[in-house]
């Protein structure tokens, strides 16, 4: 199975075009200066020049796509953050600068800064780690921490989340668990999910009974700029009247509601369809977690959005870059593909001689 | 001196060329710019705001049906009486059969099978103490409204059909044979969740497209309503930019969609608060997109709303095609 999560960003390190630092070295250069010396009219009309050239260069610098590989590993026994990050170590430990089966590609540190941990990661695979006992998940990258005599070691840095508070909010956003923050939803013994009726007397249970609108409908730019794929996503107030707990749901979360005989399924969120919560196919589990013949199986895949987080993978000091990911998989471990590129800014730049910079 | 005046313009040209860049290119972070459509016709000027009448000649007998199906306190009866226009084609009378049956159906499963359906009803509701009171009212509404169903055959009078007909999606389905164009809307809105779904990119293709041909002739009809379906579809993230569904919705409105919280079809929109009748007075979508995309992103979905209306009067189904495309 391909593990691997293609984030696609625009990245300015691949651009040859003259960064503005170094353009400003290359202003104190001969034929400037040459033109500097000249009338004031003169001066004029080529510090025009000069500024139009850099506006050119500015306006032309066209924002190219890179890649950035995200692999992703579950791990059983992961209760908290310092699981998951021990996990990601002994991962990285182990596939650093390899290919890990299923996964397309090497594993990679950070591409600028190679030997030193906590500057940038750009260019290193991130690596999600999705604990498959509790709700938690959380993202790292690889890179190398100097030792004594020259020898060095693989370290897991996060992304983001450094508590458990923070680990279960990465987990919510990266993978399709509002049933986590949801809670329990129970089918009345009327509606079973195997050997009943058509399957949308239960959406409209849920629509209308078990897990009813109870805020307006609004639609978040923020939200759809952030998962790249959308314009903007329609977002909802939903009341489980299991627990009480009402919880916001984005189009495209999706729930898991159990019935009297200990049956699970899936429903998704969708605002356009004719009930707000879709079944989704061949999401049925019998009370033990396995897939029923016929029912379920073959994990569905392509195009379920998903909740998205910010998650840091620029320089530091950067904006953040958003990862988007579409689980193809509701099955931690799973295929994830995304959406459109991301455009990032170009690096923020320290030059200290002509021509010669490094991120800042 | 001059040298240093000479570098400094350079140096503010630079940060200024610099600035642009980054303006013009730094997406993620940023407020989405709202740029018309690329395939939008620039030339023509918004005009003023007109209520244009909708061009379609079934919407008054709609507007019955609507207005039978939300005074109805008796959805046996209703259906009973409607049944048979359905039947022969009538694609809204079909729909709104469905509708009642979403309902009625689970109504049926919870408490009709019961000796004693009432107190059933009581029973279960009483087990569930999270259930805020205007839930719990709404579904003693129904309960009464669909009583009829527990023992009553509402489709007595049609032909016998394998399976009975006490199926909404049997009726969905016959309204979307009948081309009504809010049955068309619901079904783009199942083929895009269907697309969701499905594993082979040539399927989803195929449900999107599909879709896509539903929500062109639902558009087309000039239906208000079907048209407010269609521009909540296009709102949920499936526009080619951020306020394409709005500039659809608001059409819908002008064209008469009530889109305020007095439309209890709105429950869909504005949550337990039309169900409990304590919406804030007066509120309407437009508080809605105003909400998401602010005063200046209403204001240029108004005014494409005003070239959708001018679009839908001529009968340009080329000048609506941009307004309704979904992303692809």
């Amino acid at each position: 199975m391909d593990n691997s999560i293609s984030i696609r960003i625009a990245s300015h390190a691949d651009i040859p075009s003259p960064r503005p630092c170094e353009s400003l070295q290359c202003s104190e250069n001969q034929p400037f200066k040459q033109h500097a010396s000249s009338s004031p009219r003169m001066r004029t009309i080529v510090s025009l020049i000069v500024c139009l050239t850099f506006m050119a260069i500015g306006l032309g610098d066209n924002v190219e796509a890179a890649n950035i590989p995200v692999a992703v590993t579950t791990c059983a026994t992961c209760g908290n953050q310092a699981n998951l990050k021990a996990a990601a170590v002994a991962y990285l430990q182990t596939w650093m600068y390899n290919t890990p089966p299923g996964y397309a590609g090497v594993i990679s540190p950070p591409v600028a800064v190679p030997n030193g941990c906590g500057q940038g990661t750009d260019g290193a695979t991130i690596l999600l780690v999705v604990s498959t006992s509790i709700p938690i998940s959380g993202t790292f990258y690889g890179c190398y921490v100097p030792g004594a005599r020259g020898s060095s070691h693989v370290e897991a840095v996060p992304l983001s989340a450094t508590t458990d508070a923070q680990a279960v909010s990465v987990d919510n956003l990266l993978i399709a668990r509002a049933a986590a923050e949801t809670g329990p939803i129970k089918l009345p013994p009327t509606l079973p999910l195997i050997g009943g009726d058509e399957i949308d007397l239960t959406e409209q249970y849920l629509t209308s009974i078990g897990m009813p609108l109870v805020g307006t409908i609004t639609y978040s730019l923020w939200h759809g700029i952030l998962t790249l794929n959308f314009p903007a996503v329609a977002q909802g107030t939903f009341l489980n009247i299991t627990t009480g707990k009402t919880v916001t749901v984005w189009s495209g979360d999706v729930i898991t509601v159990t019935d009297t005989n200990g049956y699970t399924a899936q429903f998704q969120f969708n605002p356009g369809a004719p009930y707000f919560w879709v079944f989704v196919p061949n999401s049925i589990r019998d009370p033990k977690g396995n897939p029923i013949p016929g029912s379920a199986g073959t994990p569905t895949t392509g195009g379920v959005i998903q909740p998205i987080g910010p998650i840091n993978v620029g320089l530091p000091g950067q904006a953040p870059i958003y990862i988007s990911p579409w689980l193809d998989n509701p099955t931690p471990g799973g295929t994830v593909t995304v959406g459109d590129p991301i455009v990032m800014p170009a690096p923020v730049l320290q030059c200290t001689n002509p021509g010669i910079c490094t991120p800042g | 001196m001059r040298l240093k005046r000479s570098i400094l313009i350079v140096a503010i040209c630079a940060l200024a060329a610099f600035a642009v860049q980054r303006f013009l290119f730094y997406r993620p972070v940023n407020p989405v710019v709202l740029a018309p459509l690329p395939s939008m016709p620039t030339s023509e000027t918004p005009s003023p705001p007109v209520r244009h009448e909708a061009p379609t000649k079934w919407l008054a007998a709609a507007a019955d049906i609507n207005e039978d199906f939300h005074s109805s306190s008796d959805y046996f009866d209703f259906v009973s009486k409607t049944a048979k226009k359905a039947f022969d084609g009538d694609g809204r009378a079909a729909l709104y059969i469905s509708k009642v049956l979403q309902t009625c159906m689970v109504v049926t499963k919870l408490y009709g099978q019961s000796n004693d359906p009432e107190t059933a009803f009581n029973a279960e509701w009483a087990a569930q103490p999270h259930a805020p009171s205007w839930l719990i009212e709404s579904a003693r509404k129904d309960f009464h409204a669909c009583h009829g169903f527990f023992n009553g055959d509402a489709f007595a009078t049609l032909p016998d059909r394998p399976g009975g007909y006490n199926s909404s999606s049997y009726w969905v389905e016959q309204a979307y044979k009948d081309k009504d164009p809010i049955a068309l809307a619901l079904h783009a809105g199942s083929e895009i969740a269907k697309s969701a779904f499905i594993k082979s990119g040539g399927a989803n293709t195929s449900a999107m497209e599909s879709a896509q041909l539903d929500i062109n002739e639902a558009a087309m009809s000039g239906d208000p309503a079907a048209l407010f379906r269609v521009g909540s579809l296009i709102s949920n993230g499936h526009g080619n930019d951020p306020i394409q569904g709005f500039a659809v919705s608001i059409a819908a409105c002008d064209l008469g969609y009530d889109c305020s919280v007095n439309n209890g079809d709105n429950y869909g929109l504005f949550g337990a608060c039309v169900a409990s009748g304590t919406c804030p007075s007066g509120t309407t979508y437009s508080d809605v997109i105003t909400q998401s995309v602010g005063p200046g992103g209403h204001a240029e979905a108004y005014a494409r709303a005003q070239q959708i209306e001018n679009a839908l009067s001529r009968g340009d189904a080329n000048a609506l095609q941009p307004f309704v495309q979904l992303k692809r």
